[in-house]
């Protein structure tokens, strides 16, 4: 009878042994006989390559890392939002990440050495925000989501992620020291970084978004779909400015308004 | 969390978008993951395993999502987002034709033998990889042989020796 160590390797003993996942006796006996079979150790070093190729190739074809905010961390924003629910409406679809970006903005907050005032303020807003859902009545109508948050530096991105059938985005700035965007049918899902706030609405959509921002800011790059929309600078900002989110209206790329 | 966010991200994503071949459904989903992160922290020796688990569950959720949305888009095609993004320069091209290859031959494999594939090149423990997938540490060793000789003929490894 053959022993282990004449016994040629099998292919997962060969990926055990590569990955350095076979226990102390298997490597012992594995490896004592790759140095004496040129079969098995022609099949490991196959294996080796073929592995490391692999690895290469899907380097290759790797898409770049985007630039992601540290959720609360030191230097993200300091979030606080709340949902605002008119009196007696219910949520029809209660957005997973923006209930996620609320909670992020409690866990900041109570994490954080801020202001009581605005842990209690928080606090406050969520409890708003359960309580309204659990005694909600009429069914159809829409509910507002609304974010609020101070950005990091003098620019803020506002990023789609589709356009819309019809809706639009006004934005204006105002001497205030937060951001605050509004959906006014609560459908889509908000996503606060730190300087700027994802989108997550729906193709079909027709909500209208209000955007304020602080006086500080000097431009608001609207993205749509991945693609510059809009570039709006301190006086448009000033002024004001509405942006239509639907496909057919929205303005080429770098004008709009 | 900014550590945990520096040391693991890049891989989350890369693996998400290697898996999903949807690099903004990647970011979007390895975002939420680590929002999870802080509403529902895992054990401090799982965070890791913990992170690409979550992550591999948005990612396929949000792909059924996304699905519907580009049925939707097929419907209605007036609703569709207007124009394309501006022609490739050469080096794009050929990444992006990189990888519709790799992703094709991604997309041949089972959901589960692409998991575990992934997983192991971001250096998971096939102990890791068996609980992520929901098999015995023992038959990992086995089902990477088996998975990497698809992909292997998929995409011609062994010929570019």
């Amino acid at each position: 009878m053959a022993s282990l160590m004449d016994r040629h390797l099998d292919a997962a003993a060969l990926v055990r042994l590569l990955d350095g996942e076979a226990a102390a006796a298997e490597h012992e006996s594995a490896a004592a006989h790759l140095a004496g079979c040129r079969r098995c150790s022609a099949r490991f070093g196959a294996l080796r390559r073929r592995s490391a190729r692999l690895t290469q190739v899907l380097a290759a074809a790797d898409w770049p890392c985007p630039p992601m905010p540290v959720p609360h961390a030191g230097g993200a924003p300091r979030v606080r939002a709340t949902r605002a629910l008119r009196p007696g409406w219910r949520i029809r679809r209660a957005p997973a990440a923006a209930a996620a970006a609320i909670l992020l903005g409690v866990a900041a907050v109570v994490a954080s050495p801020l202001p009581g005032w605005i842990g209690a303020w928080t606090a406050a807003g969520w409890s708003r925000l359960v309580g309204a859902t659990d005694k909600g009545t009429a069914p159809e109508a829409p509910s507002r989501t609304r974010v609020r948050f101070e950005p990091v530096g003098v620019e803020l991105s506002l990023d789609f992620a589709a356009y819309q059938q019809t809706g639009a985005i006004t934005v204006r700035a105002l001497d205030v020291p937060y951001v605050e965007v509004t959906d006014d049918d609560g459908a889509a899902t908000l996503l606060v970084l730190p300087a700027g706030i994802r989108i997550l609405n729906d193709v079909g959509s027709t909500a209208e978004y209000q955007v304020t921002v602080p006086a500080r800011i000097q431009r608001v790059r609207i993205r749509i779909a991945g693609r510059d929309a809009v570039i709006l600078d301190a006086d448009r900002l000033a002024r004001g400015a509405r942006i239509p989110l639907g496909a057919a209206e929205s303005a080429p790329p770098g004008q709009g308004g | 969390m900014a550590r945990l966010f520096a040391e693991h991200h890049a891989s989350l994503f890369r693996y998400l978008a290697r898996l999903t071949g949807d690099p903004e459904l990647a970011a979007d989903a390895a975002q939420e993951a680590f929002v999870r992160l802080v509403e529902r922290p895992p054990r401090p020796d799982h965070v890791r395993a913990w992170l690409f688990t979550v992550g591999t569950n948005i990612a396929r959720e949000w792909a059924r999502t996304r699905g519907r949305r580009l049925r939707l888009l097929e419907r209605n095609p007036a609703r569709a987002p207007i124009g394309e993004p501006p022609p490739a320069p050469d080096v794009a091209a050929e990444a992006e034709h990189r990888r519709r290859l790799v992703q094709r031959a991604l997309g041949r494999l089972s959901v589960r033998d692409r998991t575990l594939l992934l997983m192991r090149e971001e250096g998971f423990r096939h102990r890791e990889i068996a609980e992520a997938i929901g098999t015995t540490t023992g038959s990992i060793g086995t089902m990477i042989a088996r998975a990497l000789d698809k992909l292997a003929a998929e995409l011609r490894l062994d010929e570019e020796d």
